[in-house]
């Protein structure tokens, strides 16, 4: 394996985060890796071929479920001229290195996941390397078979030269690999009209082994000589080990150690979430046991009293307060006063945990010299910087691989459990396998913050709304965030320039922090799906309150086509006619004002995520004992261009059932300072009978930038639902969930 | 200790008896198809069948099993052929993370020998395997697709039994 290694450092020849090269291919002969162990041995930075043709992409983004290793590949196959059926997708293995200056940078590619970057950032960089390395199997054939490159194509796996002659990419490998790019090349992209792949629909790659159930994921991985780790961490958020008996479990037969972690620093962002107790022992249940007869007494910390409904109720009073103006328009006191019409009302939305199906885990070994992880994450980077905190290794040296996920939706942003991991590998001196149970994993996220919204608006005698305001008092995401500063705690709960910013003349949005011991952090389309659910459920209370109807108020809000500065992420405008277009388009495909029985009806909703617009038309069915089904939802989408429709109409899909699920069911709730339902039997998520029974998603192609599709789905579901229900039994649900 | 088959092997049950067969399959066999979601018998990510009834693994002792016939999503397929609800789930690109789909499968492998032929309620009162992808959608239609190819198939082999 070492030579291996060294054989793989030697062949990165290209490695310019440029993109300007990023295939350097040694012939491999083995078709597929079966582990990350072998894989790390036979890789080159982005892709394989071997000589039957077959290719291995190596996906700079971690893949979650959010389709990228497919959407990626595509991007690289197409320029490359490789056939997609030949193509199959592996984690490139984390690589840094330090530029001429000393500083820290990729060595071959950025390698993360998460706000639905992956398309827009690899969009140019992965068509320019595939388009590098076609020119490498041209210059091949060319010199191989005395032609002139100029007459020579790539299409399907193959080389074909002006005679109709045809080489496959995999018999050109070895010599392409030998190829050096003529000074300051420049690639031609293809025209979207030649493309073959790019914008046509491409299933799952990986959907055989997920159904035949091979390892993929980091809790499948395998680390010789592992032992299973399991930490009793502090049940109170800030809390700490005050003292603990470990005898019982450390005469356990199979069990190696006991270590203690120190509560991390509670002034600063958390490294990882809580001080405890790690078991560490031969196998899963033999550390589960042991961990069950430590003895601890705990130091409660400050929050030992914390509850979500004292947090309810603290919010509910400081909303009486004035909160942190943080936009102003126009006179918003001024146009509510001369306002026909006054419209005003509250939503709560609660705590919730990410909740992924797969449980944090992680694989570490730190020896004296060398790091090791392996293991669910999204952000790499953000692992390495804790590992090098906790080990002081250099970080460009470590061994790091992340694995598929089983679900990331944000949590794994985060790499508390990477860090956890390396810190008990290092204290132990073991290599050590961390697995969390389902309990841990729901007491120890960094939940989606809760929050109360007010909303105010002001109506003149025609229907137009004049006024608009907006106050938040919620649990800020940037709580304990490094250097943000208490009047900056705002910037990831309300985006200032979300609609109806822009569009309404006196608006003002105003935000109140909570504070409350539970770490706050990113899920699936942070803010957006609270301020989606009450700014898209408002807007329809003042369509109902002023005899408009929904779809034709929103239209009218969003007024003339126009791009408005949009300075947060998914900016730098917001496109008003796009917008409008889907939502036209969503109601379109639900025949929008057609007769429906007694008990049913249609709600529609429109959202701005991250560069992408999406709406959702929900159709729901009232059910008796206050029960109700979303029988069906119609959906329109525009990601700019399309990468895989096919791709892209999954995300919504899951966008849609997702959103369900947690408008309907879920929350967090803390008691005595102790999150209460820490398992699937206590925390509500959605099963098949409650999920939406049909989906029909437009996708709206255009020649705009791509962005990704992984939470633009999810946002305007909740308030579409919401929007029907209120349509279908003048029953308006304020508050998640709206089961409770 | 007591033997019990998984996949068509033998294989003799080692370790604590209140140790759920999840964990001897994930950890002592590698068999690691079968998930680990919530160790409660809540997700259904664990799920296999025993003795051709679906069991949510991480609840069952194995020190409760003897001589039973057990059989995972490793085991699903005969001869490399995949059974037609596998099939399905590519055909219909359900999987997004695919960490709960071993055990959705499972589920409904078996759902279907019950219901062959069943209709939406009896999949929203029959399945309650979770899934935070929200492919819940595709699954449905999938179940439909598979159980129409299961039955058409069973439809054809009768037909070759009788015909011979």
């Amino acid at each position: 394996m070492n030579a291996a290694i060294n054989s793989r450092r030697d062949f990165l020849r290209y490695s310019f985060y440029s993109g300007a090269l990023l295939i350097a291919a040694p012939l491999s002969f083995s078709s597929r890796a079966e582990n990350l162990d072998s894989a790390v041995g036979a890789i080159t930075p982005l892709i394989r071929i071997a000589q039957d043709n077959s290719v291995v992409f190596y996906s700079p983004s971690p893949e979650m479920g959010q389709g990228t290793n497919t959407a990626l590949s595509m991007l690289f196959a197409e320029e490359l001229g490789a056939d997609m059926k030949n193509v199959s997708v592996e984690p490139l293995p984390y690589e840094l290195k330090r530029d001429d200056e000393g500083k820290i940078t990729w060595k071959v590619i950025p390698q993360f996941a998460g706000g639905s970057t992956s398309i827009s950032r690899n969009y140019e960089l992965l068509r320019n390397a595939g388009a590098n390395a076609k020119q490498l199997f041209l210059m091949a054939a060319a010199s191989m078979f005395k032609a002139n490159i100029d007459s020579l194509s790539a299409e399907n796996g193959y080389v074909v030269m002006s005679n109709g002659r045809k080489v496959s990419l995999g018999y050109l490998a070895e010599s392409a690999a030998k190829q050096t790019l003529p000074e300051g090349f420049k690639p031609t992209l293809k025209d979207k009209d030649d493309w073959r792949i790019i914008g046509k629909p491409h299933n799952t790659q990986e959907a055989i082994d997920i159904v035949t159930g091979k390892p993929l994921y980091g809790m499948d991985m395998q680390y010789p000589g592992a032992k299973v780790a399991m930490v009793q961490r502090s049940p109170y958020f800030d809390g700490d080990v005050e003292s603990f008996d470990a005898s019982e479990a450390l005469a356990m037969p199979g069990v190696h150690q006991v270590v203690r972690l120190p509560r991390p620093d509670v002034n600063k962002y958390y490294t990882y979430l809580a001080g405890g107790i790690a078991v560490i022992a031969d196998d899963f249940w033999t550390a589960k046991k042991a961990r069950e007869t430590l003895k601890i007494k705990w130091d409660k910390g400050p929050y030992a009293e914390a509850s979500t409904a004292d947090l309810h109720k603290k919010c509910d009073e400081l909303l009486k307060e004035p909160g942190q103006v943080v936009r102003n328009d126009g006179d918003i006191k001024k146009a509510l006063a001369n306002a026909a019409q006054i419209i005003s009302h509250t939503y709560k939305i609660p705590l919730v945990s990410h909740a992924q199906l797969e449980p944090q885990n992680c694989i570490a070994h730190v020896t004296d010299s060398k790091c090791t992880i392996i293991g669910p994450m999204q952000s790499p980077g953000s692992a390495s910087r804790l590992a090098e905190a906790i080990t002081g290794f250099d970080r460009v040296n470590m061994d790091i691989r992340y694995t598929r996920l089983g679900g990331g939706f944000g949590r794994r942003l985060n790499s508390d459990h990477t860090a956890e991991a390396v810190m008990i590998s290092k204290l132990s001196k073991l290599p050590i396998k961390l697995i969390w149970t389902r309990e841990d994993d729901l007491r120890n996220d960094f939940y989606r913050p809760m929050g109360h919204h007010q909303l105010t608006a002001g109506v003149d005698d025609s229907g137009n709304v004049i006024a608009w305001s907006h106050h938040l008092v919620g649990t800020p995401k940037y709580y304990r965030r490094n250097n943000a500063k208490p009047e900056e705690l705002f910037g990831a709960d309300i985006y200032v320039d979300d609609f109806p910013a822009g569009r309404v003349e006196n608006l003002q949005y105003e935000y109140t922090p909570v504070t409350f011991g539970a770490p706050q952090g990113s899920w699936r389309a942070p803010a957006h799906t609270a301020n989606a659910f009450v700014v898209q459920s408002f807007i329809d209370e003042i369509a109902r309150a002023t005899n408009q109807d929904p779809l034709a108020l929103r239209i009218k809000m969003l007024g003339e086509h126009e791009e408005l500065p949009y300075a947060q992420h998914g900016g730098p405008t917001f496109d008003t006619g796009r917008m409008a277009a889907v939502l036209k388009k969503a109601a379109q495909l639900a025949n929008w004002g057609k007769k429906m029985p007694s008990g049913n009806a249609l709600g529609i909703a429109g959202h701005f995520t991250f560069g992408g617009y999406c709406a959702c038309v929900a159709e729901v069915s009232i059910k008796p004992n206050n029960r109700f089904r979303v029988n069906k939802v119609y959906a329109a989408i525009d990601v700019g261009t399309v990468v895989n429709p096919e791709g892209v109409i999954a995300q919504v899909e899951g966008g849609i059932n997702d959103g369900l699920s947690t408008a309907l069911g879920q929350q967090i709730i803390v008691e005595n300072g102790q999150v209460q339902n820490d398992n699937f039997d206590r925390y509500n998520m959605m099963r098949i009978g409650d999920s939406v029974i049909s989906i029909e998603v437009a996708v709206v192609d255009s020649n705009a930038s791509p962005v990704g599709a992984g939470e633009m789905g999810i946002p305007p579901l909740a308030p579409a639902v919401a929007n029907a229900l209120a349509a279908a039994g003048d029953i308006r649900i304020r508050h998640h969930p709206m089961r409770a | 200790m007591s033997e019990i088959t998984i996949n068509n092997k033998t294989v003799k049950l080692e370790g604590d008896s209140d140790m759920p067969l999840l964990w001897f399959l994930r950890e002592k066999v590698a068999l690691t198809g079968t998930k680990f979601g919530c160790g409660v018998g809540s997700c259904g990510a664990c799920t296999v069948h025993i003795d051709g009834q679906p069991i949510r693994s991480c609840s069952m002792p194995i020190g409760n099993l003897n001589g039973n016939n057990v059989v995972t999503i490793e085991g699903l397929s005969r001869q490399d052929k995949l059974h037609p609800v596998q099939q399905a789930w590519i055909d219909f690109n359900v999987a997004q993370c695919g960490y709960c789909q071993a055990g959705q499968i499972m589920a409904i492998t078996a759902f279907l020998e019950r219901f062959p032929s069943p209709s939406d309620d009896d999949i929203d009162t029959h399945l309650t395997n979770l899934c935070r992808c929200g492919t819940y959608t595709r699954m449905r239609k999938a179940i439909h697709h598979a159980a129409a190819q299961i039955r058409a198939k069973g439809a054809t082999s009768q037909q070759q039994g009788e015909s011979s």
